[in-house]
């Protein structure tokens, strides 16, 4: 049984008369403890799966099963409380608060979870041990992107949704946050789900799922992931 | 907006890329505001498809429909601003303007001209000679006493004028036509219980010379002696035959005014009569109009110029030779009448002796007719026969009689001689007349309604720069969100050759029409609200016919042009701060704030003690410094225009307590008519209430300082061997300091000292009431004038602490120095010659036992006022005051609403971002609602806190422009009203969080974390 079950989903947004189908039946799987990669072509419905996924949207018809849980029909509470308990984001863009030192930035976040990583300890994991004071505004883009990775980690989420994270990161840079990501997926048996436009990147998963047009094009399952240092692109 | 977006939109993927790896964490602006759009994908077409100009227009009229919340913010703030700038100048204008169309319909009277010998025709014909002079016309009056509700009360029976000056105006009934018929005024009938139709009976007053009446009424005239021309008077047995409102008093009867502090002004009923009927050719006034004046409004510096004017020329041209002409006539009349009375005097006396000396003749022929008998007899006288005996005894016995009888003629004439030389010294001594020339300000009715509505009014005028300041920071805040929030787009129009003017203007108009529409809403308000709640109260205390709503074009305009000016103007700094930079750079995200480590974090032990969000709290509310000084500033604002309207009202609560309970120690005050003085001594110390009695004088006087104003005062003369005892019936003590220190002084309670200050010989006790109209401090040079004397040059001993009334006290001794001729006016007593005429009295048992003996006492016929201070105490309002404090407060609360609101809005909208972030970890609603609440909330708090001082600061600047005579405002501030103002400004927080939750709610992670833009 597949940790995350993506069962026919639909999902349309209603634009004026007509409406925009995102998701079209959309249909996969990935196993726990796993790191799984999403590709596609831009208005795919990559972006689409992985909000409903994450409970940040709720699917128009299908189900959506997150470790033996129905999420589809939760409401508007328990949507929050499986985001607070269950999942960590990674966006494009970092979203820190500008406001908040690195370290408080992950402390947002653990403070409101009950079971979750020491925040600095965190830190320290993805290499800004000595950066901890620093606010978004002293970092660089990758380090920003660090810091954000440790937020959505230090919650101990059972699912760890990656949204394009080295889009407005530079080669090295976006080389480094897969690498990071690949370590947390495999030290800390976390399940990893990662949307790319990079299909070079595909060796990285256990598995590549393909969207197209708001449907799943293939599943190909990749026994042997490559570790990132040996993928050139 | 399709068609411009579409440009960023098909292009966007590659841009966001860039910027965003530029900036960090992505801009906050497309997001929560629809203004910028995110349709996405479509539009691809558009981007040539329409002409640009229109699509512009489409697009900017579609981000306006968008915008309307920060739209209607500017809306509000401007409406209230309009309203409070125009609002209570309306009321107040509209007052005046009824009021003055009034008396130019009654033809009230710009100039008087009184005498203490009245005046006579030559006056009148001089006058009339006066340039500047309209019209002019000779009044008569008598002061008669008249019983009203059983009681004896003095009255003015006027002549109705034959010029059309001063004429009444009728209410109801018909005007009087006939002798024996007479026109009452409403204050009349309500407190006789007479009708019209009913007859009333009048007894002149034979002026025992009261300080009241005095320069009032002509009586000075009776008293010449034998003069052929006659005073007044008026039929007695009087019917009334319609009810009228007198132009100058046009106090309300029916309102709460009597039982105010003003009412104990104005006393005497007046009844109008027609000329028929009337006796006398003496004029009690001369009343004049002067040319132009009608034109002008009467409460105008221009009108007040103008007359002023005419009645300077009046006194220098006219008064002294007329003065003089009239003493001479005067004097002519009596020396005529009395060297006629010595004529005939003369004459009788010599007839007298003429009879006697015949009579003598006479008995000397009996005597020698007699003396021829005896001698034929050839007898002695002794032995003569009886008969003849008898005879000579008869004729011996009227001899004596003849001889007495001389003598008794010869002291009668020496004794008539010794009276026409005493009455030929009373000519000789004759004072000049006297001239009083006043203008409308000396009409009691006009300067109060005056000084009420200008007071007032001043306080329309401060209110609004308030209004002002946080209108043009709401404005500013508002559209420099607005404009950020735009900057892609602003960036991409500038890119696409928009000029900079066309984009700007898209801003500016949107300012503008909120500012115009909001500006005309404010007219409505400002000339039809707030004056209609206004005139509610003003016809309360005044009865002003035909009071009726009135735009002023002129100040209406500049009113909307001030807020169009700030507000607009606020925007263009806004708009010109972006539109400087480049378009490139425009299109890139603005990089956000950068944290920063707070002075708190510092503070480790604290810091180190609050909880998580607290630190986040802190810091968020440091981050950003424009907006905590904009809502801690327009908070505090707020609060202290809420505070400072409290403050007034409390202010004015506690005068009559302060006045009548505290400075005034004493628990009566009595007045009598000189003549009356003793008796009432007498009969206040044989009722046996009292347990201590003071005598003093008290009179009318006026006191003017070294730049010549003039105020009218109340003369209080304390006889030199109680001095000492003043300051029992009085707290003489030095004013409060004012401003901040004096508030922190009385924060520490008797911290003050209460000086006291003794009044001596070497100067005039000054009321800080009075002192401050006149802007008179210890030591200063004023001209004391004491009720009919020549103005005295004195000093100022000392100012001293009082709210209400302008009493001036002056020593005995003083006094008769000051004032010597004091002296020869009484004609019989050298020894005291200043009556005392009042008594300040300590009563017995409680207040209304008090209030009940000093009401039982004023019926007494001597006694002509008799005021309880705890009567005064109770009955002490200022309703005027408290209804433009109460729409103050109001207005103020408005405005804190939309101030908070536009706050809470600007605050929500710059930081989506934060809190899509924050719903994506996990963040309940509730959370999301404390983590921005509670950052407002200390906001607000501090802002409070800031505000409660500040109020209390601004009502004592305030308090200083309410320059009223006789009153002076001491700010007092109740705790309650610190409280109340808190709780309010708190409650109003609450309230706009309420509002906010929802948008909070409204959040939508997905869409707003989605792109850079
Ligand atoms: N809120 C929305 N309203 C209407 N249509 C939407 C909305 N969000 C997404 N869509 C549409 O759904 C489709 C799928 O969008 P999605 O963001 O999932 O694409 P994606 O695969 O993530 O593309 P990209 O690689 O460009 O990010 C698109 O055609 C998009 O226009
Ligand atoms: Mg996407």
């Amino acid at each position: 049984m597949a940790y995350i079950a993506f069962e026919d989903v639909v999902k349309e947004y209603p634009s004026g008369s007509t409406s925009i189908r995102a998701l079209d039946g959309a249909d996969f799987k990935a196993g726990e403890g796993e790191l799984s990669v999403i590709l596609g072509q831009s208005g795919a419905g990559k972006t689409t799966a992985l909000n409903i996924l994450g409970g940040m949207d709720t699917a128009t018809s299908g189900h959506v099963v997150v470790g033996g849980r129905d999420i589809t029909h939760l409401d508007r509470h328990d949507l929050i409380t499986y985001r607070r308990n269950d999942i960590g984001f990674v966006f494009q863009f970092y979203n820190l608060i500008p406001n908040l030192t690195a370290l408080e930035n992950v402390e947002l976040a653990s403070q409101i979870c009950a079971d979750h990583f020491d925040p600095a300890e965190t830190l320290r994991k993805v290499g800004l041990g000595d950066r901890l004071g620093n606010f978004p505004a002293q970092l660089s883009g990758g380090e920003q992107q660090r810091v954000s990775i440790a937020r959505a980690v230090a919650k101990k989420p059972k699912l760890l949704l990656c949204d394009e994270p080295t889009g407005a990161l530079d080669y090295e840079t976006g080389r480094e946050v897969l690498q990071l990501l690949q370590d947390i997926c495999r030290d800390e048996g976390m399940t990893v789900l990662i949307v790319t436009h990079n299909a070079a990147l595909a060796p990285m998963a256990h598995k590549v799922i393909r969207f197209r047009s708001g449907r799943v094009g293939s599943q190909d399952i990749n026994p042997n992931p490559t570790p990132i240092a040996d993928i050139e692109w | 907006m399709d068609g411009m977006r579409s440009v960023v939109g098909g292009t966007g993927r590659p841009m966001e890329r860039t910027a965003g790896g530029k900036a960090g964490i992505g801009g906050v602006a497309g997001a929560a505001v629809p203004m910028s759009g995110r349709d996405p994908g479509k539009g691809h077409g558009g981007r040539w498809g329409r002409p640009a100009g229109s699509a512009f227009l489409v697009a900017t009229l579609r981000s306006w429909l968008q915008s309307w919340k920060p739209f209607l913010s500017i809306l509000v703030i401007s409406m209230l601003g309009v309203a409070v700038l125009t609002g209570i100048y309306a009321g107040c204008r509209d007052t005046f303007l009824a009021a003055d169309r009034f008396f130019d319909a009654q033809g009230l009277h710009d100039v008087q001209v009184l005498s203490t010998m009245g005046l006579d025709d030559d006056d009148v014909e001089a006058l009339k000679q006066v340039p500047g002079v309209r019209a002019v016309q000779a009044d008569r009056s008598q002061s008669v006493l008249v019983e009203v509700d059983g009681k004896q009360r003095s009255a003015v029976i006027r002549e109705i004028g034959t010029q059309g000056i001063d004429r009444p105006s009728l209410q109801s009934g018909s005007m009087p036509a006939k002798a024996g018929e007479v026109a009452v005024t409403e204050r009349f009938l309500k407190d006789s219980g007479l009708r019209i139709g009913d007859e009333i009976d009048v007894t002149a007053d034979d002026g025992t010379d009261d300080a009241e009446t005095r320069d009032g009424t002509a009586d000075g005239t009776e008293s010449v002696g034998g003069g052929t021309e006659a005073a007044p008077s008026f039929p007695t047995h009087l019917r009334i035959t319609g009810v009228v409102l007198d132009p100058s008093d046009l106090t309300n009867p029916n309102g709460y005014s009597r039982s105010s502090f003003r009412s104990s002004a104005s006393d005497d009923y007046v009844l109008f009569a027609p000329s028929d009927g009337v006796i006398g050719d003496v004029y009690t006034s001369v009343s004049l109009l002067v040319d132009g004046a009608e034109a002008l409004e009467s409460f105008s510096q221009d009108y007040n110029d103008l007359t002023s004017s005419v009645a300077k020329r009046i006194e220098s041209q006219v008064q002294s030779t007329r003065e003089q002409a009239r003493l001479d006539s005067l004097k002519a009349d009596a020396q005529e009448a009395l060297d006629d009375a010595r004529k005939d005097t003369d004459t009788q006396f010599d007839q007298a002796a003429q009879a006697l000396a015949d009579q003598q003749a006479q008995l000397d022929d009996q005597r020698a007719q007699l003396d021829a008998q005896l001698t034929q007899l050839g007898l002695a006288e002794a032995n003569a026969p009886p008969q003849l005996q008898a005879a000579i005894q008869q004729l011996e016995t009227a001899q004596t009689k003849l001889d007495d009888a001389s003598e008794d003629l010869a002291a009668k004439r020496k004794d008539a001689a010794g009276e026409f030389a005493k009455q030929q010294q009373e000519i000789d001594d004759l004072a000049t007349p006297r001239w009083y020339v006043q203008t409308r300000s000396a009409i009691g009715g006009f300067s109060s309604l005056k000084s009420d509505i200008s007071s007032i009014e001043s306080l329309g005028k401060a209110f609004p720069v308030l209004f002002l300041i946080v209108a043009v920071m709401m404005s500013l805040t508002t559209m420099s969100r607005l404009v950020e929030e735009d900057r892609g787009l602003v960036g991409t129009y500038l890119g696409l050759g928009y000029g900079r003017v066309t984009i700007a203007l898209r801003y500016v108009l949107f300012a503008l029409l909120g500012c115009l529409i909001g500006g005309g809403l404010g007219l409505l308000v400002g000339f039809l609200g707030i004056p209609a709640f206004l005139l509610v109260v003003i016809k309360g205390l005044y009865v002003i016919p035909d009071l009726r709503f009135e735009y002023d074009w002129l100040v209406g305009s500049l009113g909307v042009l001030l807020f169009v000016g700030g507000v607009v103007g606020a925007t263009l700094v806004a708009v010109v701060r972006e539109l400087r930079q480049m378009p490139a750079s425009l299109m890139r995200p603005k990089s956000p704030k950068p944290g920063a480590r707070i002075l708190l974090e510092h503070v480790r032990p604290l810091w180190k003690r609050m909880t998580f969000l607290n630190k986040v709290t802190a810091r968020n509310i440091f981050r950003f410094k424009s907006r905590l000084i904009m809502t801690v500033g327009g908070v505090a604002g707020c609060t202290a225009l809420i505070v400072c309207g409290l403050a007034i009202n409390d202010t004015v609560a506690v005068l009559g307590e302060q006045q009548f309970g505290q400075i005034n120690q004493y628990d009566m005050m009595a007045v009598s008519n000189d003549g009356d003085a003793k008796t009432m001594r007498e009969r206040i110390v044989s009722d046996g209430q009292t347990t201590a009695i003071m005598d003093v004088r008290v009179e009318n006087g006026e006191l003017t300082n070294a730049s010549g104003h003039g105020e009218s005062i109340q003369l209080v003369v304390v006889p030199e061997r109680q001095l000492g005892e003043l300051d029992e019936m009085l707290r003489v003590e030095a004013p409060r300091s004012e401003g901040l220190i004096g508030w922190a002084a009385s924060l520490f309670g008797s911290g003050r000292q209460d000086k006291t200050i003794a009044l001596d010989d070497s100067g005039i006790i000054v009321a800080q009431s009075a002192a401050k109209t006149l802007g008179i401090d210890s030591g200063d040079r004023v001209s004391l004038k004491a009720d009919g004397f020549v103005p005295a040059t004195t000093q100022v001993h000392a100012v001293m602490r009082n709210l209400l009334g302008s009493q001036v006290y002056i020593s005995e001794d003083l006094y008769r120095q000051l004032f010597p001729d004091s002296s020869s006016g009484d004609a019989d007593a050298d020894t005291s010659a200043i009556t005392w005429n009042a008594v300040y009295a300590k009563l017995k048992g409680d207040s209304t036992h008090q209030r009940h003996y000093v009401a039982q006492l004023e019926e007494d016929g001597t006694v002509m006022t008799a005021v309880s201070c705890a009567q005064q105490m109770e009955d002490f309002k200022f309703d005027l005051m408290g209804a433009v404090v109460a729409l103050i407060v109001t207005l103020a609360g408005a405005l804190a609403l939309v101030v908070l609101f536009t706050l809470a809005h600007t605050n929500v909208s710059e930081r989506i971002r934060e809190m899509a972030t924050l719903k994506v970890l996990g963040f309940y609603d509730r959370e999301v609602h404390r983590y921005i609440d509670r950052e407002m909330m200390v906001m607000t708090l501090m802002g409070t806190v800031i505000g409660l001082p500040l109020g209390r600061w601004l009502a004592s600047l305030l308090t200083g422009v309410l320059n009223m005579p006789s009153m002076y405002f001491e700010v007092t501030v109740s705790p309650w009203s610190y409280v109340a103002a808190a709780v309010a400004t708190l409650a109003f927080a609450v309230l706009v969080q309420l509002f906010v939750n929802p948008v909070l709610d409204r959040i939508d992670p997905v869409s707003s974390l989605k792109s850079v833009e």
